[in-house]
């Protein structure tokens, strides 16, 4: 907290330059939005792409184990009746 | 604060205002817009559905991903080219009126042509609401 407060205050003392960086109203809005987008499309690209996959495969790996664990319903000739 | 200053002032905004809207008149904002909400909501839709298999979910939603962010980068171009249009109209009307090119682009950067720029353009937009109505 004393570093911060003697951050902030060695910060105040600093020169500062106008930034020039206004954007309006109109713009504003329309940089969220687009900004809004990109983020949610990268999202949805990480959801395709990896989440689903990674969803599949965990259930793959269940079913795989639990057939493996499950008791054996073949009856004794060898054939699958049950498909 | 000179009259003659407020009237360069309100002479660049409204030239600025004028190439941006006949930019914007002539780009598909509207209906890349449209696209890009309408692709949102299907990927919702497919997303939260629950009779749509998973494996559907894994081949559909990398491409909704792609065309929202092609649309949204889209958008984004737009809006730099209607900000570049105004800018252009903005220095061309005021750039008589100054010695030198920066003051004309320093002029942009001030409160009043700003401030002129969105009260015009307000005006502007509803007019041509009203028009269309």
């Amino acid at each position: 907290m004393r570093r911060l407060i003697i951050t902030c205050c060695a910060l105040s003392w600093m020169p500062i330059n106008e930034a020039h960086a206004y954007i309006g109203p109109g713009l504003g809005l329309g940089a969220v939005g687009v900004v809004l987008g990109l983020l949610l499309s990268i999202g949805l690209a990480v959801l395709g792409l990896f989440w689903y996959p990674a969803k599949r495969m965990l259930r793959k790996y269940r079913t795989r184990s639990e057939k493996d664990s499950a008791p054996s319903m073949r009856p004794p000739d060898g054939s699958d009746d049950a498909q | 604060m000179t009259l003659n200053n407020l009237l360069v002032d309100g002479l660049a905004a409204a030239t600025g205002l004028g190439a941006a809207i006949l930019l914007l008149n002539r780009l598909p904002v509207l209906p890349t817009l449209v696209d890009v909400d309408r692709t949102i909501r299907k990927a919702f839709h497919v997303i939260g559905a629950t009779g749509i298999s998973d494996h559907w979910k894994e081949l559909v939603v990398p491409r909704y991903a792609l065309s929202i962010m092609i649309g949204s980068s889209c958008i984004a171009v737009y809006l730099l080219a209607i900000l570049g249009m105004f800018v252009a109209g903005f220095f061309a009307a005021g750039l008589p009126f100054v010695d030198t090119p920066q003051d004309a682009l320093a002029r942009l950067l001030r409160w009043e042509p700003q401030l002129m720029a969105v009260v015009m353009g307000i005006f502007l937009s509803f007019t041509l609401w009203r028009k269309r109505r």
